[in-house]
């Protein structure tokens, strides 16, 4: 009988295998056979097996499975037989039968060897997969994989060493490379590897490996190199004689064809990289230039792009990623936000504090775009700088923008820019023509020569590859890395690796390999992948167990076999998909209409979580719009949401892009009432943001440093209301402020004093309200409606600071404005009838607010609804206060939620008036609540009693 | 491609649902189970609806990470066979056993 352990468990006599069962049962057989010929005790068993169950229970369990196991054993005459030792079994087995013993002896010996690569070689060929492969659900076993383990490193390190005694360099180059990939923290192994690239007279990369490991240990464990990784490097670096080998080799050995590189997933791409360190040294020389990967999906763009960061990093550059492209569940600009964030870290002082704040309070885009540009420059000044972005068909218009400026003002300085599109998708040529030709360097990716293939296939398969197999792999995968990788996963794990089986094999490219691959897998594990899929990035194990109902055990148990399968990673607290060709194929496994209904149940989830963050209104936004079918115009808030969000980063054509997309959701919202009111929330908004998008357009090409408000008073204004109306009002002071403190045209002047007017007014700050209003009258803004509310909102504050006469007359100085223009009356009888609503003048406030209201489409006719029904419930009609509610709910999903609290106090005394205390009450709790959340305050003298004194100080007596 | 199979908890038996996660909203079920777990560990099935072979394949392997220490299903329904094809089933009067 023969037992592997180095591997998944099983045991086999004479070319048959015993059918040793489920997981517990392997278990116990496992810890029988690692313990042959001695005596396992009961309570080991019970220990290792069921600790926390009661002991009647696992004994129970435990005596069924040794009972089933002596059945099993006593089918083959020959096999060991399992006795009853007291205190527990033994399994009379001849203990160099197992491997793991034949394992540790032929270590042992190597250890007092001259010439140990044999018996190593030998001891590392006993390796089948991780020991107990299929067992590490249960502790002794991981524990027993772990020291196993840890056995089979120092064995591959002895391996090395012993090569590099025999003047073998270039093996250890070549297993050397793979080694350390896999143990990135073994100091052995770099050094062997940093030794073996010495020998072979690669200095630079002897000491660049060494680098790597310093960099690795100092970010993820924060630790120094050991004392002899430190004196191997000094060495290397002045040529220590002791380094050469003893005695040096004869002959200098010739690389194998195909190993150009250490890394299995660089095979081929030693033209690449060659023209990768070319472009490096003319950078270094000020001549920077942008690397272009252009290549179909699975050619190893990726790769290739982490192994120009890895060069450009070991050469002490500093290289930021733009992460987020193409997830499209990310806000406007999102990959020049980590850049910049990252940038942040590394520098010192307040280096990025601009462009962290333009991108945080806002600003002008080519203001942005320049500190970004001016930041990355600053950060090449102190270290050669590289900027990577991958997924570039699926950026979005305005970091394709920045990036075209950035590349166009920093190739001469020396930055390096390198970028991955992949072929064959529709905007990968329109993304490639925006950016400066003769910056371009293009790196070759041609498949896989046969050579490589083959070698690929050993790697995955552990074995060299079968007559012939190379070869028809390379035949029918055109050498794609990808779909070698995966064709040879696949019949591994069918167990038929062989040329007939490639050329037989039916799938005719890469995504057939992969849906073949997904049909191995359980089917809730597809399904569970496939939400992961349609999540369009890494997904929590909170969100699947909520999409699909699952508890969490059952999605990480699902989850688990994708993992071994290589189809999905681990992602921070959750899971991705391993290659966006996954996320495509399981995609089109599922129906459109099914795709359509879990979109909708992606939504709901995120929606469930209540607060949302800025991605998560993005995902919300495209799952809802993804769902339409289900959903109807669900996403129009969402996408109106995220395009208020992509503008406080001046994205204005995402910001565009969102607003057409919810304009059109909203165009085929049910019924015309529904379409017209989500349609009015997303024209107004559409309308400051082309206004704007203009303005930055011209300002982009022609380089105008002129401030803001000069650019569009009447687009600065609403762009800057927008901002506030979402509670973000001490925002729009400082940047009306910090544009009053630059010099600005009078008009300009006004506007900024207006803006912080407003705000200051909705803060409730009445005396800084004043003050900025005041000053706005100095000088014309030049824009009939900013004056109508300058005068306006002046009369507000005077009444809330107790000046009626001053209120009276901004009031009739406002009405004057307006004149015979029949939109800017509108807007002056709805301030007029607010002013009269604070004041309790319910017969003057429908006299003002009535013809406003009766245009529902307008936003000052959804105000003034509320404005209508609180004077006719003062006046006494009992229904007026439900009809109030009614008024506010409209309000409150305009889009425009300014005064809320206001409107809510309203509310409160129409119910008050009703004789509906309760309901007052719990309006005035929510008119606090909601002015806490907005910083929108009332300081309207006799609501701020009724909020204070609630119900009883406004009851009718 | 997208179903699970959800336990329901409801009082000492456990209803298992195998669901289409991507079904309209209020499409039944595509299999019912509900098992009760003795004092002995062992799991009975004691509502099997079709499709059984699928139902029971999935049933075995959500009760594995529960408390039973096996699962117990009448052996006269064909079908029930199909489904523990993969299994140790031991067959203990009418009823089927697989330990776990």
């Amino acid at each position: 009988m023969r037992v592997v352990l180095l591997g998944p468990v099983s045991a086999e006599s004479r070319g048959v295998s015993f059918r040793l069962g489920g997981l517990k049962q392997r278990a116990v057989f496992a810890l029988l056979a690692l313990n042959a010929r001695r005596v396992v005790p009961l309570d080991r068993f019970v220990d290792e097996l069921w600790s926390e169950e009661p002991p009647s229970r696992a004994t129970l369990g435990l005596q069924s499975y040794v009972s089933r196991l002596r059945r099993v054993l006593a089918a083959d005459p020959e096999a060991p037989r399992l006795l009853t030792q007291p205190p527990g079994w033994t399994l009379d087995l001849d203990p160099a039968a197992v491997d793991v013993t034949r394992f540790e002896e032929l270590i042992a010996r190597a250890r007092k060897s001259a010439d140990a690569r044999e018996l190593l070689s030998e001891a590392l060929g006993l390796w089948h997969g991780e020991p107990l492969a299929d067992l590490q659900a249960v502790p002794f076993a991981r524990e027993e994989a772990a020291r196993l383990g840890e056995l089979r490193l120092g064995a591959e390190e002895m391996l090395l060493e012993a090569a590099l005694v025999t003047g073998d360099a270039e093996t250890v180059v070549a297993a050397g490379g793979r080694f350390v990939a896999a143990n990135p923290f073994r100091e052995r192994g770099w050094r062997a590897l940093a030794l073996g690239l010495y020998r072979t007279g690669r200095q630079s990369e002897a000491l660049a490996a060494l680098a790597r490991l310093r960099r690795g240990l100092a970010d993820e464990l924060g630790l120094d190199p050991a004392e002899e990784t430190r004196a191997l490097e000094a060495g290397i670096l002045r040529h220590d004689p002791a380094l050469a080998p003893a005695p040096p080799p004869a002959v200098e050995l010739s690389r194998p064809a195909g190993a150009e590189t250490d890394d299995l997933l660089l095979l081929g791409r030693a033209a690449a990289i060659a023209a990768i360190d070319r472009t490096r040294q003319a950078a270094r020389a000020g001549r920077g230039a942008l690397l272009v990967l252009e290549a179909s999906a699975g050619a190893g763009k990726t790769t290739l792009l982490t192994a120009a960061a890895e060069r450009v990093a070991a050469a002490g550059g500093h290289v930021v990623h733009g992460s987020g492209v193409g997830t499209a569940v990310m806000p406007a600009l999102w990959p020049w936000v980590t850049i910049v964030r990252e940038l942040a870290a590394r520098l010192p002082g307040d280096i990025a504090g601009p462009a962290l704040e333009l991108m945080e309070t806002g600003g002008s885009q080519t203001r942005l775009f320049r500190s970004i540009v001016d930041l990355m420059l600053a950060a090449h000044r102190r270290a050669p700088l590289m900027v990577v972005l991958d997924d570039l068909q699926w950026i979005d218009p305005d970091s394709l923008t920045l990036l075209a400026l950035a590349v166009d003002q920093l190739v001469g300085h020396g930055v390096l820019f390198a970028v991955a599109v992949r072929s064959g998708e529709p905007s990968s040529g329109a993304v490639l023509a925006t950016l400066r030709r003769d910056a371009v360097v293009r790196l070759p990716l041609p498949g896989l020569g046969v050579d490589d293939v083959g070698e690929v296939v050993r790697r995955v398969s552990g074995r060299p590859p079968g007559a012939g197999v190379a070869e028809a792999l390379h035949r029918r995968t055109e050498g794609n890395p990808l779909f070698v990788g995966e064709l040879t996963r696949l019949l591994v794990s069918e167990q038929r690796l062989d040329a007939a089986a490639v050329r037989e094999a039916l799938p005719s490219g890469v995504e057939e390999v992969l849906r073949r691959r997904l049909d191995r897998l359980p089917r809730q594990t597809v399904a569970l992948l496939t939400v992961v899929a349609l999540a369009g990035g890494p997904v929590q194990v909170d969100t699947l167990a909520a999409v699909t109902g699952l508890d969490a055990d059952a999605v990480l148990d699902a989850c688990e076999s994708a993992l071994l399968a290589e189809l999905l990673v681990e992602d921070g607290p959750g899971f991705a998909l391993r290659h966006d060709l996954v996320r495509q194929t399981l995609e089109r496994g599922v129906s459109q209409a099914r795709r359509v209904r879990l979109h909708a149940r992606l939504a709901d989830t995120l929606r469930s979580r209540g607060v949302l963050s800025p991605e998560d209104v993005v995902a919300v936004a495209r799952h809802l719009a993804l769902a339409e079918p289900v959903a109807g115009a669900a996403a129009v808030p969402y996408l109106a949401a995220a395009a208020d969000d992509a503008l406080t980063r001046n994205a204005y054509r995402e910001a565009e892009r969102l607003l057409e997309q919810a304009l059109e959701l909203a165009g085929r919202a049910d019924g015309q009432a529904e379409r017209a009111r989500l349609a009015r929330s997303v024209r107004s908004r559409l309308a400051v943001v082309r206004v704007w998008s203009d303005g930055t357009r011209s300002e982009v090409t022609g380089g105008d440093d002129q401030p803001d408000p000069a650019e569009s008073t009447a687009g600065w204004v609403n762009a800057l209301v927008t901002r506030g109306v979402s509670g973000r009002y001490g925002e729009v002071v400082a940047i009306a402020e910090r544009a009053l403190a630059t010099p600005l045209a009078p008009a300009a002047v006004a506007a900024a004093h207006f803006v912080a007017g407003w705000a200051q007014t909705v803060r409730g700050r009445l005396d800084e309200a004043a003050e900025h209003l005041r000053a706005a009258e100095d000088h014309d803004v030049g824009v009939p409606a900013i004056r109508v509310a300058a005068a306006a909102y002046a009369a507000i504050v005077a009444h809330c600071q107790g000046d009626e006469a001053a209120a009276d007359r901004a009031d009739r100085l406002a009405r004057d404005r307006a004149g015979d223009d029949d939109t800017l009356t509108m807007e002056a009888d709805l301030y007029a009838a607010w002013l009269r609503a604070m004041r309790g003048d319910a017969e003057g406030c429908l006299e003002r607010a009535a013809a406003c209201a009766r245009d529902q489409d307008s936003p000052f006719g959804i105000h003034a609804q509320v404005l209508v029904a609180w004077a006719e419930a003062m006046g006494g009609d009992p229904d007026a206060s439900d009809r109030a509610d009614e008024a506010y709910a409209r309000v409150a999903a305009s889009g425009v939620p300014l005064f809320v609290p206001f409107y809510l106090l309203l509310c409160a005394e129409a119910h008050a008036r009703a004789g509906h205390a309760d309901r007052a009450g719990k309006l005035i709790a929510e008119a606090s609540a909601r002015s806490a959340v907005l910083g929108d305050v009332c300081r309207a003298p006799r609501l701020v009693k009724l909020g204070a004194n609630g119900v009883q100080g406004s009851r009718k007596p | 491609m997208t179903t699970v199979l959800r336990r329901m908890p409801a009082g000492t038996a456990i209803g298992w649902e195998l669901v289409d996660i991507a079904a309209p909203p209020g499409t039944p079920a595509i299999g019912v189970a509900v098992t009760v777990t003795d004092a002995d560990g062992i799991a009975r099935a004691v509502a099997l609806t079709p499709p059984l072979p699928e139902l029971v394949r999935e049933l075995v392997a959500a009760l594995r990470r529960t408390d039973a220490i096996a699962l117990a299903l009448s052996a006269d329904e064909p079908a029930v066979h199909d489904g523990l094809r993969c299994e140790d089933v031991e067959h203990v009067g009418r009823a089927l056993i697989v330990r776990f």
